[in-house]
């Protein structure tokens, strides 16, 4: 089976700061791959990279398209991408920002044809955020905003999903529920990558973990086989404590090293 | 499902005053033009205003109508509509409400570009050359501006930035004003710097026209990307807009449009800021949906302006410049005021 999405010997380099180098990576259809790492390892870089926002080394493919070959608009209609922090400029209703997820179908300017709003509207059911649909998002709390971003991705029925720190900042319910939509957008055969922090959330969710260090991966497999007492020395500078509890692997950081 | 489909109706659903807005601001817009033609120091009612124009009047008439409200009207519809249109652009492409022209300094750059030309007297007053020399100036300001802003500037990098080339341009002015091989054409200058629409002709009309049609069609190119600029440059990015080209079309775009309105017209301020401000609310602060309403508002605006200057009993007519920055400055304060606590965040 051949990735949805796939980088090839991918970097990238920001000012004179080699950020990226040499990074494989390849995502299935129906798998949610957690990119982890600590502050300034690379995650961020290469997850724009792989979303096409930033040049540089190597190549990224879309199936087995070269992603630089596409229009940007058909980039788009493939890759919904979720930047950190969900920001919103304006005061615009709920249901007028998830509306934006359509532009790469043609919804741009001018009013939204039945398909586009059939897809916004399932968005805003699945994220269930459609009891605020005629809010603005500016007076919305940050869960509420978090699932608001999703869903404008959830809207453009993206086949890839790239996330990044989908849960920062959110409370420990509405991690869940991000997390699971994600998860259900995998099972649904989407290629889904998020870049989390909580480890143990990594390990729950994830299909298959990335750890980064130095804008490089250091390990790539399944979690019990990432989180060890070594890889998180090497890469968190931690150490910690890692268990099964109820068949889940728990990690607690204890100190740092 | 069926609160999904009660629900599809009201996203469709704009309230009849959206959709009444820019049709009602076009009629808006007609009317003020009209009044332009009748106000001045013979007052002209209704009926001998549409005779005017028709020429089917008396000659007195017709020739103030035509000859001499007519260019003025024009011109304040034509130079309203684009820096309505501009400042909603500009907003749009920064996503912040206190964006407009005249805080960048596009103005002052293309009145140093035509107050060269007329300083100098290398051309005719009223050849192409000026509203060129305007367009390249607001070029050069805008464009450097951005430039020095970045990609992710703060606006408190493109103020600081603006200010800068505000102050340049004005600098610039006044050494051209010094060095001005005469007393009259010092005080042509000043008195233009201000911003008049008194006693344009039709060939004014005709040199700045051109120029701001061509930039407003290049500005209502990017509805759709200032709308996905909402989720900030790289959530743009990724929905596939191209905000290189965005950015250049903006910079043009602004340039063309300020330049030729500059060139006929001296610097006209605050237009660009207060307009789309008046009218965000009715479009739900949708910077798509703002460009009509926010250019038809600045029509409005400065044709109101201009009418007023007329009817203000005055021994020189007060320019419409200074009214439009009288009226528009202290709105700016109450603006910066209310944004302050977004404004600190940016900053940070």
């Amino acid at each position: 089976m051949t990735a949805l999405l796939r980088a090839e010997a991918v970097g990238a380099t920001l000012g004179r700061r080699k950020i990226l180098s040499d990074v494989d990576l390849g995502v299935s259809a129906g798998e949610l791959v957690v990119i982890i790492g600590a502050n300034g390892a690379g995650k961020t870089t290469l997850v724009r990279r792989m979303a096409g926002l930033l040049d540089g080394e190597g190549t990224v493919f879309l199936g087995d398209q070269k992603a630089e070959a596409l229009s940007p608009r058909l980039r788009a209609r493939k890759i919904g991408y979720l930047p950190q922090g969900h920001v919103f400029h304006w005061p615009l209703s709920v249901a007028d920002v998830v509306a934006l997820g359509r532009i790469p179908h043609g919804a741009g300017a001018a009013d939204l044809g039945m398909g586009d709003r059939a897809a916004v509207l399932a968005a805003l059911d699945s994220t269930g955020t459609m009891a605020f649909a005629d809010r603005s998002v500016t007076t919305l709390s940050g869960g509420e905003r978090a699932r608001v971003a999703l869903a404008r991705v959830l809207a453009g029925e993206p086949k890839i999903i790239l996330a990044d720190e989908p849960v920062a900042a959110l409370d420990a319910r509405y991690q869940f529920v991000v997390l699971d939509l994600l998860r259900a957008r995998a099972d649904a055969g989407c290629a889904v990558v998020a870049v989390l922090h909580d480890l143990s959330l990594a390990a729950r969710y994830a299909d298959r973990l990335v750890l980064m260090k130095d804008g490089r991966i250091v390990a790539e497999g399944p979690p019990e086989a990432v989180l060890t007492h070594e890889n998180l020395a090497a890469t968190f500078g931690i150490r910690a404590t890692i268990e099964t509890i109820e068949g889940r692997l728990i990690v607690t950081p204890q100190a740092a090293l | 499902m069926e609160a999904l489909t009660t629900r599809a109706i009201e996203l469709k659903g704009r309230g009849a005053r959206q959709r009444l807005l820019v049709p009602g601001l076009a009629v808006l817009v007609c009317v003020l033009f009209l009044l332009s033609l009748g106000v001045g120091p013979v007052f002209l009612p209704f009926h001998a205003v549409v005779d005017g124009l028709l020429g089917t009047g008396d000659e007195a008439a017709r020739l103030i109508v035509r000859e001499i409200r007519l260019p003025r009207a024009i011109l304040s519809v034509a130079i309203g509509f684009s820096l309505g249109l501009a400042g909603a652009s500009l907003q749009g492409l920064l996503r912040n409400p206190l964006a407009s022209p005249s805080l960048f300094g596009a103005p002052s750059a293309a009145a140093f570009g035509a107050v060269l030309v007329i300083a100098f007297g290398v051309f005719d007053a009223l050849s192409f050359f000026l509203p060129m020399a305007a367009m390249l100036g607001a070029l050069l300001s805008v464009g450097l501006l951005l430039l020095i802003a970045g990609p992710r500037a703060s606006l408190l990098v493109i103020i600081l930035a603006g200010l800068a080339i505000s102050s340049l341009a004005g600098a610039a002015t006044s050494l051209a004003l010094n060095l001005a091989p005469n007393p009259f054409a010092a005080l042509e200058i000043a008195f233009w710097l201000l911003g008049s629409l008194e006693d344009r002709s039709m060939q004014h009309v005709w040199i700045a026209l051109p120029f701001i049609i061509a930039g407003s069609l290049l500005l209502f190119v990017d509805g759709a990307a200032f709308r996905a600029l909402t989720l900030g440059e790289d959530a743009a990015a990724s929905l596939g807009i191209r905000l290189n080209r965005v950015r250049l079309r903006v910079v043009l775009g602004v340039a063309l449009a300020v330049g030729g309105g500059v060139a006929v017209a001296g610097t006209i301020g605050f237009v660009g800021l207060v307009a789309p401000h008046l009218v965000r609310p009715m479009v739900r602060n949708d910077p798509a949906r703002l460009m009509w309403p926010a250019a038809l508002a600045g029509a409005a605006l400065l044709t109101a302006a201009d009418v007023l200057v007329r009817t203000i009993p005055a021994q020189n007519e007060i320019k419409v410049g200074v009214v439009t920055a009288l009226i528009g400055a202290p709105l700016f304060i109450v603006l910066v005021f209310r944004h302050r606590r977004s404004l600190t965040g940016e900053v940070s």
